[in-house]
């Protein structure tokens, strides 16, 4: 099991993440941190979005703070609503031009987890709004987004990229508020091992501002956060564990059903270690079946193989891509795979030799594995 | 509501639905689903009166129930519940109610 050294103010973010959580034990401050720590501590929890777990420990006590900095820690928290509340807005929005065109969606992460998983919304905060769309109609979401105002950030490699092999686009609106639309959950392998229709196809209902959403469904959600925290980011996302613990199995059929993906999608290398920093970081106790589960350092070696190059600072996202070679079934979809990632249509001609001084390895091993 | 945009008289008020909002510690954020309009965050006097309109009331009867609650007299509060129900109004949060029991904000058809 990799563990994931907790420094700077990752125990203090681990406390936070912690409020409240069923089985977890990790324990904040004794007393009111001193200024420069607080400081730092606040700035953490807005860029891991914890503002609203902080709040309320800070709220009900459990959490000592001096009056700035509950003061610090409520005007926090009012902003990341009101900005949760622009994007809900931005949600709406954009679920219902995706259904005049006839395309369903699963709302992903935050506000599905803010309004299923959480005791009350206003412990999840959020940043963008993350939508699951049927990777056949990426190309019409698109446009829709786009006749929304939506601003894409990167442009597509080569026409039919999106459709068959990315991971998702992400827009930009002048109104400041972002959309991702994706056909998968993670970039590179695990992305590509992910059966996308059974991954759309479990979905789970909740209400907004009385217009009925789809998230997925629970064992997915679960499995999405395993693979949000740990492939993430080059250090585990302390949300992500929050929303890990909060969607894991609650019986011996929804382990089962979590389980049996994560093994037909290639996903158990990841969902261990999940499991494993959920424990470290936020002294979580998972259920027997699960614990037993994680401790047998669960996943083929190819996936742990995958898992090291979504480590560190670098992230290795070249390696990333050209692993993804492995995880496409078909010698014909992997030859288009190896000519869309190895020579994307906007590359320069001296980009294209160093890329392919490279490549080859990689996709020969990919290719004829 | 009068033109001047004081609340005068005792007319009836009920909240838009629906409308997006988050429970803070101190107070409530509110946001129309429709519109380009900035949240609105309430404090906790602001919250009370957000949630005295659930079922539909006079600003009148929200003064009373206010002040019985908090054992003040309603002149105390009724300018600050005014202000309140202005806001709220302006941001399309709060609707006047007419006597057919539909519900419109001021200035519409």
């Amino acid at each position: 099991m990799t563990v994931m050294r907790q420094e700077g103010e990752a125990p203090l973010l681990a406390a936070a993440a912690a409020f409240a959580l069923p089985g977890a034990s990790a324990s904040p401050p004794a007393s009111p941190l001193p200024a420069p720590a607080w400081v730092a501590t606040l700035a953490a929890a807005r860029r891991e979005r914890l503002e609203g777990v902080l709040a309320a420990s800070i709220a009900t006590g459990a959490w000592p703070a001096t009056e700035s900095q509950v003061a610090d820690a409520l005007d926090a928290h009012r902003a990341a609503m009101a900005l949760a509340l622009v994007l809900e807005r931005e949600l709406l929005g954009t679920v219902e031009a995706l259904e005049r065109a006839d395309i369903g969606v699963r709302v992903l992460k935050g506000p599905a987890i803010a309004h299923i998983d959480e005791a009350d919304p206003s412990l999840r905060c959020f940043g963008d709004i993350d939508l699951l769309v049927p990777g056949r109609l990426i190309e019409r979401a698109i446009e829709v987004v786009v006749g929304r105002g939506g601003n894409r950030r990167f442009p597509e490699p080569r026409p039919g990229f999106d459709r068959r092999f990315s991971k998702g686009i992400s827009f930009g609106f002048d109104r400041n508020t972002e959309i991702d639309l994706h056909r998968t959950l993670t970039l590179g392998p695990f992305g590509l091992t992910i059966d996308t229709a059974e991954l759309f196809a479990g979905a789970e209902a909740f209400e907004l501002a009385g217009t009925r959403l789809h998230a997925l469904d629970r064992p997915s959600r679960f499995l999405h956060a395993a693979v949000h925290a740990v492939l993430g980011g080059p250090r585990p996302r302390v949300a992500a564990l929050r929303d890990l613990v909060l969607t894991a199995p609650r019986d011996d059929d929804e382990l089962r059903l979590a389980l049996g993906r994560a093994r037909r999608w290639q996903l158990e290398a990841p969902v261990g270690r999940a499991v494993g920093w959920a424990r470290d970081w936020l002294g979580w106790e998972p259920g027997p079946l699960l614990r037993a589960w994680a401790s047998t350092r669960p996943g083929a070696a190819r996936q742990h193989r995958w898992l090291k190059l979504y480590e560190g600072p670098d992230r290795a996202p070249r390696a990333q891509a050209l692993a993804g070679l492995e995880a496409i079934s078909g010698f014909r979809a992997r030859l288009t795979y190896a000519w869309e990632v190895a020579v994307p249509r906007r590359s320069r001609p001296t980009d294209l030799v160093a890329r392919w001084r490279s490549a080859p390895p990689a996709i020969r091993r990919a290719l004829h594995p | 509501m009068t033109p001047n945009g004081s609340v005068a008289g005792s007319p009836s008020f009920r909240r838009a639905d629906p409308v997006l909002s988050r429970q803070l510690v101190d107070g409530v954020v509110l946001l129309p689903p429709d519109g380009t309009a900035e949240p609105v965050a309430l404090n906790d006097t602001g919250r009370e009166v957000w949630e005295a309109f659930a079922e539909g009331a006079t600003v009148d009867e929200t003064v009373a129930a206010l002040a019985t609650g908090h054992g003040l007299e309603p002149s105390t509060i009724a300018d600050a519940v005014a202000v309140c129900v202005h806001a709220l109004v302006a941001r399309g949060l709060l609707l006047e109610a007419d006597t057919a029991g539909a519900h419109r904000r001021p200035g519409a058809p």
